[in-house]
């Protein structure tokens, strides 16, 4: 039980270490640089409820939802995508860490290589820009008229939790691939792609659509299916049939993992 | 006790096989050198025992427990140096070896350092960018990294390449303490063949991807039957020319000094042949064959048998 938690906290120290050399980095060498990811990141918000709000003004209602609720879902997409932006950012840098040898290290100490890949490069613009999504997603919510229970704010948060750890399942699944064929630039953007999908009502986009980002991408999972809980249009319970899939997907990601780690030709191999 | 036992273990890269089926162990305290042509398959080993490559077949077990199923275990009393791995170049000396410290989970962290630097005479080098060392100070920077957490089994991988001889000796010397003080374990594989054989209490020679040696590095070269004779004839050259012609032996003169090349056993007939025809010599030299003869002998495809 000590040696867990001694390991949690050594896990917990790395973590913070790697993320404020990270941050004195980012501080040092480009403050110019930092600005504009915040201002191109916050512009970007800014389109994409400036295009909400152009629809929905023509056509009143967005795959049923009005324009608050509409304005809500894409909030809350926001807020999670900055949350899995925040703490996985690594994946992006995990391609060239393959190549120069650092994934070596990864396996050398006693920390798990996983560990490393997926959360050695947190961003901590994405933990400025946390602020003020939480901001934005709270006055979103407040704007649809519904109310906001404890009872409720805990199962959105269960909600966010399943659709981070089906996150992970795929980010995990994407390093097994960068393993295996030394190619993850394509495949995440691709995810991203996927990703920005959910920023609007995962209705739009038909039965066949909705499924798609329900059960196999879990995207729904990261905005609209947590505002369906606040709009009284989705059964808390379903949340159950959600959690065992999320440790399902999580399983066969890990699985995944530890067989790409058996095809692994070391760098100075 | 054993404090690694390897079997049956083989790693295959997309069907061509580059470990075939190793088996060998090693004692608590033991200094074991793997030794082998390029390409024989040590850094594959290496990085096996250290859980960086998983084995396709057969198994590792370091201080009882397997690898990689319980690697994290395993790698805090385990490290590894070698001279051709980068450290983050960007951060000093001293921050490296405290971001080290924090992945062991060090708790007195600032005496370690403290010890550790004095140890591998870091302190000129302490808040120096590792990207302006020179070679050999990154090699030991690394080494001091790899003693962060006081490791009791140790793979070092060509540790004193690139060390100026001065520091190369007191490295040596400080492995063999560290081994008398604390029992420290460790694999060491080098080019350099008088430092595995003044180091390592055994050695494994592996070709193609399989064990051809394993014993001390005396025995190795016993193995080696050939001595080579140093004369340096003043009189009757002509009698050693017919004499070496009729008992086939093969040598070479370089600077007045014939060289010859004879089977240890047969040499006291030899010599008690050339007072025989009254051939004379000034001078005399037997060289006894060494591990590298040895190596020699197994890199060019000599009795090279799987053991």
């Amino acid at each position: 039980m000590k040696l867990k938690a001694d390991r949690i906290k050594s896990y917990w120290r790395v973590w913070l270490r790697l993320t404020l050399q990270q941050f004195q980095t980012q501080i040092s060498n480009a403050r110019g640089a930092a600005l504009l990811f915040i201002f191109g990141k916050l512009f970007r918000l800014a389109t994409a409820f400036l295009l909400i709000y152009l629809i929905v003004g023509r056509a009143k209602l967005i795959a049923g939802y009005e324009l608050p609720q509409a304005i809500f879902i894409l909030a809350l997409f926001n807020l999670n995508s900055s949350i899995t932006q925040l703490f996985m950012r690594g994946i992006y840098v995990f391609r060239q860490k393959i190549v120069d040898g650092t994934f070596d290290f990864y396996l050398l100490n006693p920390l798990s290589e996983l560990f490393y890949s997926l959360f050695s490069y947190t961003d901590p613009m994405d933990l400025l820009l946390f602020i003020p999504y939480l901001g934005i997603t709270i006055w979103a919510g407040i704007g649809t008229g519904f109310a906001f229970t404890l009872p409720l704010i805990i199962l959105i948060i269960i909600t966010l939790i399943l659709a981070e750890i089906m996150i992970i399942s795929w980010h995990i699944v994407m390093m097994g691939i960068g393993i295996r064929y030394l190619e993850v630039d394509n495949t995440i953007m691709l995810y991203r792609d996927l990703e920005k999908m959910a920023a609007f009502p995962i209705n739009m986009y038909g039965r066949l659509g909705s499924i798609f980002l329900t059960y196999i991408f879990p995207f729904a999972l990261m905005a609209t299916i947590p505002a369906n809980l606040v709009f009284g249009l989705f059964n808390p319970w379903s949340l159950l049939g959600f959690a065992v899939l999320a440790i399902l997907e999580l399983k066969l990601a890990l699985r995944f993992w530890h067989n790409s780690l058996l095809t692994y030709s070391s760098a100075s191999s | 006790m054993s404090i690694l036992e390897v079997k049956d273990l083989t790693k295959t890269f997309k069907k061509t096989p580059v470990i075939k089926g190793i088996s060998f162990d090693m004692a608590e305290g033991e200094i074991l050198g793997i030794l082998g042509p390029n390409g024989a398959g040590k850094t594959t080993t290496l990085q096996m025992l250290l859980g960086i490559l998983t084995p396709t077949s057969g198994s590792v077990n370091v201080f009882g427990l397997s690898m990689p199923k319980h690697k994290s275990e395993i790698l805090e009393s385990m490290n590894f140096s070698s001279t051709y791995t980068d450290l983050p170049w960007r951060l000093t000396v001293k921050e490296n070896l405290i971001w080290t410290s924090y992945l062991y989970n060090i708790e007195d962290r600032s005496r370690r350092l403290d010890k550790i630097k004095s140890i591998f005479r870091l302190e000129k080098l302490w808040n120096r960018a590792t990207a302006s060392l020179s070679a050999g100070q990154r090699t030991r920077v690394n080494l001091a990294r790899a003693y962060v957490n006081f490791p009791r089994l140790l793979l070092l991988d060509e540790p004193t390449a690139s060390l100026d001889p001065e520091v190369a000796i007191y490295m040596r010397e400080f492995f063999m303490n560290q081994r008398q003080r604390f029992n420290t374990s460790i694999i060491l594989t080098s080019h350099n063949m008088a430092e595995v054989e003044s180091l390592c209490d055994r050695v494994l020679i592996l070709k193609d991807g399989l064990i051809v040696g394993n014993d001390t590095p005396k025995s190795l070269a016993k193995q080696i039957e050939d001595t080579r004779l140093n004369l340096r004839i003043t009189k009757n050259l002509a009698g050693l020319t017919k004499l070496l012609t009729s008992r086939h032996l093969r040598s070479e003169t370089v600077g007045g000094i014939t060289a010859i090349t004879v089977k240890e056993s047969l040499l006291p007939i030899f010599l008690y042949e050339i007072t025989k025809n009254n051939i004379h010599y000034s001078e005399i030299s037997i060289d006894k064959p060494t591990l590298e003869d040895y190596f020699l002998k197994i890199a060019k495809g000599g009795s090279n048998e799987a053991l």
